[in-house]
């Protein structure tokens, strides 16, 4: 389904981008079939482009919840075999079902996040890699509730936006709290403040405890 | 792996030709954890390779994810004016309710304690009595209605970035519902003079106004706001001039384009921050 190998660095126009090989989306740059993974509209292609891996490589199964309108989800199902891509909202769903049109390899669906009961009788067992990125409140009870779609050796790649937990806390003091709740039921491998196209968001990248 | 999780699988006696059942088992759908639903499926017939079944379920995926989508979102601001107006009858209820449930627990424990000390006295000291068991339903009616009041608003937070950008982005999600709702949609708060938009949810206030017992009819919803209510008095009606102006062109924006324009909303600030420091001075 999936030619391409990977993301890889790519110059186009003068300057360095990551990039996936697919069709386009969203008006990204394109060069050979490879597309510019922009990171200043994408969470995961902005800690990508910082060198990080998070083991999003061929062949890998993957959730994403938060899948909004597919920007990101259109670059993590150029590299991934399949990508449950689940999301609550009507209206980018409509947009994500455009990306999925063309990727088949995305599975979309309308559903709640916070309710993985609603979607355990489609989404399979033993994933590679679980993305969240809701911006919603209780984004960690979100994220251990999702726990038991990962395989033992799978992985979390959780975004945290500060103000969707509480608008008078500052950041820093809902990240602190939101690591101490997270590690009970995750081993916390890496944590990684996003740049300021994001700004008050924490990446964090963490493998599920037994 | 249990026969009845099997059971639960989306494609378990699923006519491969039925699109309405398939979106009913993947829209309706239920269990509770996940399996390898893949090799079930060749297991079970359904597909013969991991690929075709892949391609079955993104179809069928695909197909429901529309249905229900283009079904909810033919009237998003009717849903979320729905949604607020249940939110607010919600909190409502759980006023009198936990009043009530207060008064209750009172006759047994005395008032001077919270509701889950109170409780845990009760349920020491009157174990199995009749009257008792009356009041616990009552504090787990309370709990389940408190949560799905919380269910709604994240519901709502995360729906108004799409309604109305701009709004929500300026009052913040919730406040932006309410204007709509009292609106009676983001169309007809799009063609309001900002006076209107102003005093909107007034009514009430309004109405106690011309039966002499309340102060001012100025007092929209959008007094709820801490722009507003955080500051000093004497500031708020031109605070509320401003936001309301500022609100007005944002629900324009929003019901005409939908893209958020972020210099609309640090213009506010300024503009806020103006109307504050030229009140300090004074
Ligand atoms: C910040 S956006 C995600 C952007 C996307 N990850 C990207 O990079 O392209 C958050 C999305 O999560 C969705 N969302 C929020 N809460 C959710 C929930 N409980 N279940 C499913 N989707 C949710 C919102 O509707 C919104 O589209």
């Amino acid at each position: 389904m999936n030619a391409s190998p990977s993301y890889k660095y790519l110059s186009i126009q003068g300057k360095r981008y990551i990039v996936t090989k697919g069709p386009p989306v969203y008006g990204e740059l394109t060069k050979d079939g490879w597309r510019q993974w922009d990171s200043s509209r994408s969470k995961l292609g902005s800690i990508l482009s910082q060198n990080i891996e998070v083991g999003l490589c061929p062949n890998v199964k993957v959730l994403y919840l938060g899948a909004a309108n597919g920007t990101t989800v259109s670059h993590v199902a150029d590299i991934a075999s399949i990508v449950y891509a689940v999301e609550f909202s009507p209206q980018p769903m409509r947009d994500l079902l455009n990306v999925s049109r063309s990727r088949t390899n995305i599975i979309p669906l309308l559903k709640d996040a916070r309710r993985p009961e609603t979607y355990s009788h489609i989404v399979e067992s033993n994933l590679d890699l679980l993305i969240q990125d809701v911006a919603t409140r209780g984004q960690v009870k979100t994220a251990i509730d999702n726990k038991k779609f990962l395989s033992s050796t799978g992985k979390l790649f959780l975004v945290i936006k500060a103000r969707s937990e509480t608008a008078t806390a500052p950041p820093d003091a809902v990240f602190k709290q939101s690591l101490e709740q997270l590690s009970k039921e995750y081993n916390i491998l890496l944590t990684q403040k996003l740049t300021s196209d994001h700004k008050d968001h924490l990446a964090i990248l963490a493998e599920p405890l037994p | 792996m249990n026969k009845k999780d099997m059971g639960q699988a989306w494609f378990y006696q699923l006519d491969p030709n039925d699109d309405l059942s398939g979106s009913v088992a993947i829209n309706d759908g239920y269990c509770s954890s996940p399996h390898d639903w893949p090799s079930l499926a060749i297991e079970y017939g359904y597909a013969s390779t991991p690929a075709e079944y892949y391609s079955n379920l993104h179809e069928l995926t695909f197909k429901a994810a529309q249905k229900f989508a283009s079904e909810l979102t033919k009237t998003p601001d009717r849903q979320i004016s729905h949604a607020i107006r249940t939110v607010d009858d919600y909190s409502r209820i759980e006023n009198e309710l936990s009043t009530r449930l207060s008064e209750w627990i009172g006759d047994y424990v005395g008032i001077s304690q919270d509701i889950p000390s109170s409780l845990a006295i009760l349920s020491n000291q009157y174990e199995n009595h009749n009257l008792t068991e009356h009041i616990f339903s009552l504090h787990d009616q309370l709990i389940s209605i408190s949560s799905k009041r919380e269910q709604l608003v994240s519901f709502i937070e995360s729906e108004m970035p799409n309604i109305a950008p701009n709004l929500e982005q300026m009052a913040g999600p919730l406040l932006a519902a309410r204007l709509i709702s009292l609106a009676g949609g983001l169309e007809k708060l799009a063609k309001k003079p900002s006076g209107t938009l102003q005093v909107l949810g007034a009514e009430n206030a309004l109405f106690a106004h011309l039966r002499g017992h309340a102060t001012s009819p100025k007092h929209g919803v959008i007094y709820t706001h801490e722009h507003i209510s955080k500051s000093p008095l004497h500031l708020r009606g031109n605070l509320a001039r401003a936001f309301s102006g500022k609100l007005s062109i944002a629900a324009r924006i929003d019901y005409y384009s939908g893209n958020l324009n972020p210099e609309l909303h640090s213009d506010l600030l300024k503009k806020i921050d103006e109307i504050k420091s030229r009140g300090v001075r004074k």
